[in-house]
């Protein structure tokens, strides 16, 4: 799966999660915590989203918010696990 | 009196239970008082007791000093009030808590919480610990602290009359700040941040003698029964790890699993703050640097982060069947605590 694929399908699984963030204004290099009030919680919640869409597996090590700065780090685990 | 006053606070590194979340609001990064909390917040116990929503039985977990810790601290003037004092003062809760900031007062009490969170009647009380540190007159709000208006620990703003309907309605028997210590009546805490002065310097005795209470298991409670005897059976120190991974495995294999997940929450708090701990004392040389120390204890932290992560991703999916990682994740930061803890104990000795 390409990229932008990726992304695209990955953006919506943030809406569905993570209702409060507006996909078609998001800066998805900004920081999830700070600009999107990410925690510990809905960073799991994302998480799960995301293995349910593409079927990939996060280790349990991966569900820490501290792993991830911004959604596109979010994302590119996701293209890790693709790829 | 102005239309807005919104006293000091700071998001708390430790959220486990609100008496911890309020202290570490009040008092933030303040240098005073970190001696204070690195003096203590070591020795950890846990006990079973019946969960007040619910009446199930809990496996409460605490750090010490627990809930005291707002009466005790040296960082905080402490005044309680009953609610009797409070309406003979000042009528009412809302002109109460107004005037109490005025004077630079956090006001600290039971409130009902259903009333807050549902704008209908309800016919359940959810009686909780509210954290007020701030108001805004003209649009009719208080700025609280809680974690019931969000999935962690938050600032946010309710309104007067809320307030108001959720302080009524608790009686006596309800207010389980008042309950153990003051039985028959209720009311709140009037609490000021005292940090101007130093009053408490790092105990390094202290940290010595918790440390060796918390890796061999005793009774720190012991030396407080001048003050309190109606103990618990209680488990100290490292053998909680134990008691946790038991109370985990019932709880999920229970015929309607429970997903609560405080006590692990306040492990990982433990940890955060014990290697928060590790590195203050490196850094002022009561401690010789070991990157290795803090690099062992890290692993620590992520173990029972981990932990506590896997629980909420379970709660998620109900995937009852990766509860047997607990157990892992929980004695490797166990056997790894005890190591690492022990040189460091050893190292303060030769000091």
């Amino acid at each position: 799966m390409d990229k932008e694929l990726i992304k695209k399908q990955s953006l919506e699984v943030i809406e569905e999660m993570l209702p409060e963030v507006d996909i078609a204004t998001v800066d998805t290099s900004a920081s999830i915590t700070d600009d999107y009030d990410v925690n510990s919680v809905s960073i799991i919640k994302l998480l799960v989203g995301l293995e349910e869409k593409f079927d990939v597996s996060f280790e349990d090590s991966e569900l820490a918010l501290n792993k991830y700065e911004s959604f596109d780090d979010v994302i590119a685990s996701v293209e890790k696990k693709m790829n | 009196m102005a239309n807005e006053k919104i006293l000091e606070v700071a998001y708390p590194g430790i959220t486990s239970w609100q008496w911890h979340a309020t202290l570490f609001s009040i008092l933030g990064n303040d240098e005073n008082a970190r001696k204070w909390i690195f003096s203590n917040y070591i020795q950890l116990r846990c006990y079973t007791i019946n969960e007040i929503f619910t009446g199930d039985d809990m496996l409460f977990t605490d750090m010490m000093p627990g809930s005291s810790s707002l009466k005790e601290c040296p960082y905080l003037i402490f005044s309680l009030l009953t609610k009797e004092q409070v309406e003979s003062y000042c009528g009412n809760i809302i002109d109460f808590a107004i005037k109490t900031i005025d004077l630079n007062g956090y006001v600290y009490g039971v409130f009902d919480e259903a009333k807050i969170l549902c704008n209908a009647e309800v016919d359940y009380k959810f009686p909780h610990e509210l954290f007020i540190y701030g108001y805004n007159i003209e649009k009719e709000i208080f700025y609280v602290g809680d974690f019931t208006f969000g999935e962690h620990y938050t600032y946010s703003t309710v309104s007067f009359s809320d307030v108001e309907r959720g302080y009524e309605v608790i009686n006596a028997p309800e207010d389980h700040m008042f309950k153990d210590d003051y039985k028959g009546t209720r009311g709140l805490y009037v609490i000021l941040k005292n940090n101007e002065t130093t009053y408490y310097d790092l105990d390094i005795t202290l940290i010595k003698q918790t440390l060796r209470e918390y890796l061999n298991c005793e009774d720190t409670k012991n030396h407080f029964r001048m003050m309190r005897n109606r103990f618990n059976d209680t488990t100290f120190g490292v053998d909680v790890y134990d008691k946790i991974i038991e109370q985990i495995d019932k709880q999920l294999h229970a015929d309607e699993p429970d997903y609560d997940i405080r006590s692990l929450h306040l492990v990982y708090d433990h940890k955060v703050l014990m290697l928060e701990r590790i590195k203050y004392l490196m850094a002022n040389d009561y401690l010789p640097f070991s990157q290795a120390i803090v690099d062992e204890y890290s692993t620590v932290v992520e173990n029972a982060q981990t932990a506590r992560n896997l629980l909420v991703r379970i709660s998620i999916t109900e995937e009852i069947e990766r509860a047997d990682r607990f157990a892992k994740y929980l004695t490797d930061a166990k056997e790894t605590e005890i190591k690492v803890l022990t040189q460091v104990l050893e190292q303060l000795e030769q000091n």
